[in-house]
């Protein structure tokens, strides 16, 4: 069975179509990539799949559950995360507890136990810290992790970001154009970090428009254009598609 | 010097200010100790509020109402119904903390400042109910006279610097319980929460539970507030002007916001600093016969509030201010890096 299964989605806003009855499948453990030009609908397709956005209509089956409708926490707490295209860390905590907030849902302490600080809550607050620390290390950003996490520069902020969603040790993760504004040199380790998170078991789905980065990568691929799925299939199909190239890179050639 | 140690000398010298005040203003001055009762019951309700406002960023702007809640409560029980007054707490924080689940409950699920909107109406309502008594409970514009003294164990805080202690430890009690939950997960989720509830919630923080949550402990905190003023005011006599009128909603948002909102020691200075003030006034209202200082207060809070609101977003002053938070905390020794 498929990891996650779209079927029928469906989005307006005012009147424009933004998602038009979008059905697609990811497989477990493949990095699936989303293309198409802007204002194809791929964001709105991460917001109506991670529950920030409500849909008009369709299913969605996350290992088989029906998650539609759910709020963002719990599908989260699913173990799907993501992370979006304009990094927005907690600037004045520091690195390692903002990687911890990702760690909330996989935690229980309540207010109480908080308060009072119960055996049982140290405890839990330890291992928070050694998951966020793990994720960190990771990311390779680990010596970062008592900074003030707005003092980071923007390619550490990134990393940081994905080290948040990945405290909790997530199923599948959701990358939202996570190479845009990266130079060359992090780009190549981006791609090998995402490749890295494919090898530990994760389902990665992944917006971008570099293409070098995602001919690379990706195992297969979801072509967008105005809110419709023009195409999919591995990338070398993808590449000789002829709908492809002229709705999304061009007629040049 | 490590954090830990750090955090146990502030506590330290916290602890000795508390004992030291009543040591130090005796006999004449002992009026300055029942001032300074009066500045930690404030500073418990601050301290809920700080909680909500400095770290959840949610805005109160009917907290009076819990804290009157939270008297009359008390006082009601008390006097109407003979309870011992220690019998009274439970019942006093209990519907405090109901009434704030009540307004909390539709307000909260609503984004930007639906909960400064309903708290005002609340605090509103609360003021005109009590002071138009339509029960025959609350006394009316009379308000409740002949409250008794806290009892307990055979002790009764009815003098200046016995009130205070009790007071005070109260409040460090609940400064520190604050602070813990500050360091905990609820309080990551909350600063979070402040940041974007949106960025929170796909990190699997239930934004609403969490807002609730700490929304319902400040209107604790105020209902607690409320309790140990209705048995420690002077003359033990509550009236709806002093517990539920909207300047102390004000007031006590003043006191969050002029200790650096999100800083738990600066709402205890803000408490202390803005109880001081009208004595202050006072003694230079006196300088100037004919002027009404209680008026100068009120546009002194305005004139706070105004002056932080269109400031704090600037660097320099907050740099000035040293309100600016520092780019590298000290790791704690037991984590490797």
């Amino acid at each position: 069975m498929a990891h996650l299964q779209v079927q029928g989605l469906h989005k307006t806003f005012d009147g424009i179509t933004a998602v038009n009855d979008l059905y697609f499948d990811v497989r477990r453990n493949e990095i699936c990539a989303i293309i198409g030009p802007n204002g194809a609908g791929k964001t709105t397709t991460f917001n109506l799949l991670s529950g920030v956005l409500p849909a008009d209509r369709g299913k969605i089956f996350f290992d088989g559950n029906e998650i539609l409708g759910l709020p963002p926490h719990d599908i989260a707490r699913r173990g799907m995360v993501r992370t979006f295209q304009t990094v927005s860390l907690f600037d004045s905590m520091t690195v390692l507890d903002n990687v911890k907030v990702g760690c909330h849902g996989k935690a229980g302490a309540g207010l109480f136990s908080a308060a009072l600080r119960t055996p049982g809550l140290r405890r839990e607050e330890k291992e928070i810290t050694k998951k966020a620390m793990e994720a960190l290390k990771l990311l390779g950003v680990a010596d970062r992790a008592y900074d003030q996490a707005g003092s980071l520069p923007f390619g550490q902020q990134r990393l940081v970001d994905i080290a948040r969603a990945l405290a909790s040790d997530p199923e599948m993760i959701l990358l939202d154009e996570p190479a845009a504004g990266l130079n060359a040199h992090e780009t190549t380790e981006l791609a090998s970090l995402i490749l890295a998170l494919k090898n530990r078991g994760l389902t990665v789905m992944i917006i971008e428009h570099d293409m070098e980065l995602i001919m690379e990568i990706a195992d297969s691929i979801v072509v967008l254009d105005q809110g419709m799925k023009i195409a999919c299939g591995p990338p070398a199909d993808i590449q000789k598609d002829p709908r492809v190239i002229t709705a999304y890179l061009g007629d040049e050639d | 010097m490590t954090h830990k140690r750090r955090e146990l000398i502030q506590y330290a010298i916290f602890a000795a200010f508390i004992i030291a005040v009543p040591l130090v203003f005796r006999g004449r001055q002992s009026y300055y100790v029942s001032m300074l009762a009066l500045s930690g019951i404030y500073a418990i309700v601050a301290l809920g509020l700080n909680l909500l406002m400095g770290f959840a960023g949610q805005i109160s702007l009917g907290h009076a109402a819990f804290f009157s809640i939270g008297a009359y409560t008390t006082a009601i029980l008390s006097t109407r119904l003979g309870w011992q007054p220690i019998a009274g707490l439970l019942p006093a924080v209990a519907v405090s903390g109901f009434a704030a689940f009540v307004i909390g409950l539709p307000t909260l699920k609503l984004k930007e400042h639906y909960l400064a909107m309903a708290t005002l109406g609340v605090g509103l309502i609360a003021y005109s109910l009590i002071k138009a008594d339509p029960g025959g409970i609350t006394g009316g514009v009379t308000g409740i006279v002949n409250i008794p003294p806290l009892v307990i164990g055979g002790f009764t805080f009815d003098s200046d610097r016995s009130q205070f202690y009790l007071i005070w430890a109260v409040a460090f009690l609940i400064f520190a319980l604050s602070f813990n939950i500050i360091d905990s997960r609820i309080g990551r989720a909350l600063m979070a929460i402040h940041k974007s509830e949106v960025s929170a919630s796909v990190l699997g923080v239930n934004v609403f539970s969490c807002k609730l949550q700490i929304f319902v402990l400040s209107g604790m905190y105020a209902g607690l507030g409320g309790f140990l003023y209705a048995h420690c005011s002077p003359m033990y006599y509550l009236n709806p002007d002093d517990v539920c009128h909207f300047s102390l909603s004000i007031k006590l948002l003043t006191m969050v916001v002029i200790g650096g909102m999100g800083s738990m020691w600066g709402t205890l200075l803000g408490a202390v600093g803005l109880s001081i003030l009208p004595e202050v006034l006072r003694m230079l209202g006196s300088l100037f016969p004919g002027v009404n200082t209680t008026d100068i207060e009120m546009a002194i809070y305005g004139l706070v509030l105004a002056v932080i609101m269109i400031a704090s977003p600037r660097q320099r002053l907050k740099k000035w201010l040293r309100l600016d938070k520092p780019r590298r905390v000290e790791p704690p020794k037991d984590v490797e890096v």
